[in-house]
C-alpha cells in the first residue's frame, strides 16, 4: 500500500485523537504517564503495523518506528477490537497475540474505555458559551430522550407480543411452567430414590432384604 | 566553438556557474507566497510526504540535524520539537528569501534555542566533517547544480551510521498517472501561478526541472557512487515523489 495512504490515514486518526484529547484533561495525564512506551499494531491480514506514542502532550501515530516497542500486539480487526473494547483481563480470549510489557496494552485499554469528553467544552469553543450551552443542553435532551423512547419501546413492544398477539409467554406464566418442571424433576428424583431403596431390600445379601430381617 | 561546461536549466542548457542564479530568481519570486502554492499544488499532500520523511529520520533527542534547502521550515519545526533542548537543528538554504521567511516563520511559532540559520549552498557546506546525525534535503536537490557534489559533501558533514534522507519528485510507476501528471504539471501548475503570484514562469520551471530530475534508480546509484550504504527508496503517492535513504558508512 502507498505509503502516503498509510501516513495520511494516521495523520488524520492522530489529529482527532489529539483534537479530543483536549476536552479530557484526565485521559490526557494518564497518557502522559506512557510517555517512554510505545505500542506496536499488527493488522494481520494487510501486515500493517501501526505505533502509537502516547506523551505528555499528545499521541502520535506512526507508520515506522525503529526502536523497540513496549508491547506488540498482532490479530485481525475483529479480535483488535475485542482486546480494544473488552473488560476481561484473559488477553488470550481475545483473539490477538500479545508479546512484550502487557501492563502498558491494560492500561491504554483503561485510558481508551474511560474516555470522558466534555462536549460541551468543544461546543462551547465553537459556538460560544451561551450558544455552547444551549446545544450541549439540547444535545443532552435529545439523548435522554432517546434513551426514554428505547425503553419505553421495548416494553410496548414485550406486552404487545405477550397480551395482545399470544405468541410470547408472560413471565408468571414462564415462572409457572418452570416451578412445574422443578416439581415434576424432584419427583422423578424421589421416585428413582424410591425404586433404588426397594431395589436394595430385594437384594438376598443386603441386611435390609425382608429374609434377613431379624423379627422382634 | 565554446567547451563552457552546461547544465539544464528546466528544458533550458544554462551555463554551469548561470545555473544557480537564475535558481535563486525563482525562489526570490515565490518565496512570500511558497507554502500556500506548496498547499495548492499538492493538495495539501506534500505535509504527508513530509510526515513520512521525518518518521524514516528516526531522529531522537539530543541529535543534530541539518535541513538543507530546508525553505519555510516545515522539517526544521517538526526536528526541533523532536531534538529537544540538547539537541541542534541547523536550517540551511542557498536562497535568503527563502530563508528569512523561514526563519521568521519558526521564531513566531516559538522555535528557538536548538535552532541555527545557515544561508549555504549544498555542494560547499560549511560544517565541519563528522558533524550531524541526520540530513534532510526536501524538494532542492534536483535546484542543485552540481548533484554528485552535493551528495559528497553531505556525506563529508554526516557523522559516521548517520543517515541521508532525500525527499524529491520522481518518476510516477504507472504510465495513467504519468500522463495525468503530465497534464496537470504543464497546464495547470503555470496557471496556478499566474493566478496566484503572478509568475506562470518560475512554475512551468518548477515541472519542468521535476522531469530533468534523475528518476529513482539513478539517484540510488549516484548516492551510492558518493559513498553512502544501505540505500534505499520509498515511492510515495505512486513515485511522483520518492524518498531515498542512504547511510554513511
Amino acid at each position: 500500500m502507498d505509503a502516503t495512504l498509510i501516513t495520511g490515514a494516521l495523520v488524520a486518526t492522530e489529529q482527532a485523537i489529539n483534537k479530543a484529547l483536549e476536552y479530557d484533561p484526565a485521559s490526557r495525564a494518564a497518557l502522559g504517564k506512557l510517555n517512554d512506551h510505545v505500542l506496536a499494531l499488527t493488522l494481520e491480514p494487510l501486515a500493517l503495523t501501526v505505533y502509537v506514542a502516547p506523551g505528555t502532550e499528545a499521541v502520535r501515530l506512526l507508520s515506522h518506528f525503529e526502536g523497540e516497542p513496549s508491547v506488540h500486539v498482532r490479530g485481525p480487526l475483529p479480535a483488535l477490537i475485542r482486546l480494544a473494547t473488552g473488560h476481561q483481563g484473559n488477553l488470550k480470549a481475545t483473539g490477538a497475540q500479545v508479546s512484550g510489557d502487557s501492563g502498558v496494552l491494560l492500561e491504554l485499554r483503561s485510558v481508551l474505555q474511560n474516555l470522558d469528553l466534555d462536549w460541551e467544552e468543544a461546543l462551547s469553543q465553537l459556538f460560544g458559551d451561551v450558544a455552547g450551552h444551549g446545544a450541549a443542553q439540547g444535545l443532552r435532551d435529545a439523548g435522554l430522550w432517546l434513551r426514554d423512547r428505547g425503553t419505553s419501546s421495548r416494553r410496548l413492544l414485550s406486552e404487545f407480543m405477550t397480551e395482545e398477539l399470544r405468541v410470547l409467554p408472560s413471565r408468571q406464566e414462564l415462572q409457572d411452567y418452570y416451578r412445574a418442571v422443578d416439581d415434576v424433576r424432584f419427583d422423578l428424583d424421589r421416585v428413582e430414590a424410591r425404586m433404588r431403596h426397594l431395589a436394595a431390600r430385594l437384594q438376598p445379601s443386603s441386611p435390609e432384604a425382608p429374609s434377613t430381617r431379624r423379627r422382634t | 566553438m565554446t567547451d563552457k561546461k552546461t547544465t539544464h536549466f528546466g528544458y533550458e542548457e544554462v551555463p554551469f556557474d548561470e545555473k544557480a542564479d537564475r535558481v535563486a530568481g525563482v525562489f526570490h519570486s515565490v518565496a512570500a507566497r511558497y507554502d500556500l502554492m506548496n498547499d495548492l499544488m499538492s493538495g495539501g499532500v506534500h505535509r504527508i510526504w513530509k510526515r513520512f520523511t521525518i518518521e524514516l529520520s528516526a531522529v531522537r533527542p539530543g541529535q543534530r540535524v541539518l535541513d538543507i534547502a530546508g525553505g519555510t521550515g516545515d522539517l526544521s519545526y517538526q526536528f526541533a520539537r523532536r531534538v529537544g533542548d540538547e539537541g541542534l537543528v541547523v536550517l540551511a538554504d542557498i536562497n535568503a528569501s527563502m530563508l528569512t521567511v523561514g526563519r521568521d516563520r519558526l521564531l513566531d511559532r516559538g522555535t528557538a534555542g536548538n535552532i541555527q540559520f545557515a544561508q549555504a549552498d549544498a555542494q560547499y557546506l560549511p560544517f565541519p566533517d563528522n558533524t550531524f546525525d541526520c540530513i534532510t534535503i526536501a524538494f532542492g536537490l534536483r535546484n542543485v547544480t552540481d548533484k554528485d557534489l552535493a551528495l559528497s559533501a553531505m556525506l563529508r558533514v554526516l557523522k559516521p551510521g548517520g543517515r541521508l534522507l532525500v525527499l524529491e519528485f520522481s518518476k510516477p510507476q504507472n504510465s495513467l498517472l504519468e500522463k495525468a501528471y503530465d497534464v496537470y504539471s504543464f497546464k495547470l501548475l503555470p496557471l496556478m501561478g499566474k493566478l496566484v503570484t503572478n509568475d506562470a514562469d518560475s512554475y512551468r520551471y518548477l515541472a519542468e526541472s521535476i522531469r530533468m530530475h534523475p528518476d529513482q534508480d539513478t539517484l540510488k546509484a549516484m548516492m551510492e557512487n558518493a559513498g553512502f550504504v544501505n540505500t534505499e527508496f520509498h515511492n510515495l503517492t505512486g513515485g511522483i515523489v520518492a524518498l531515498h535513504k542512504g547511510i554513511k558508512p
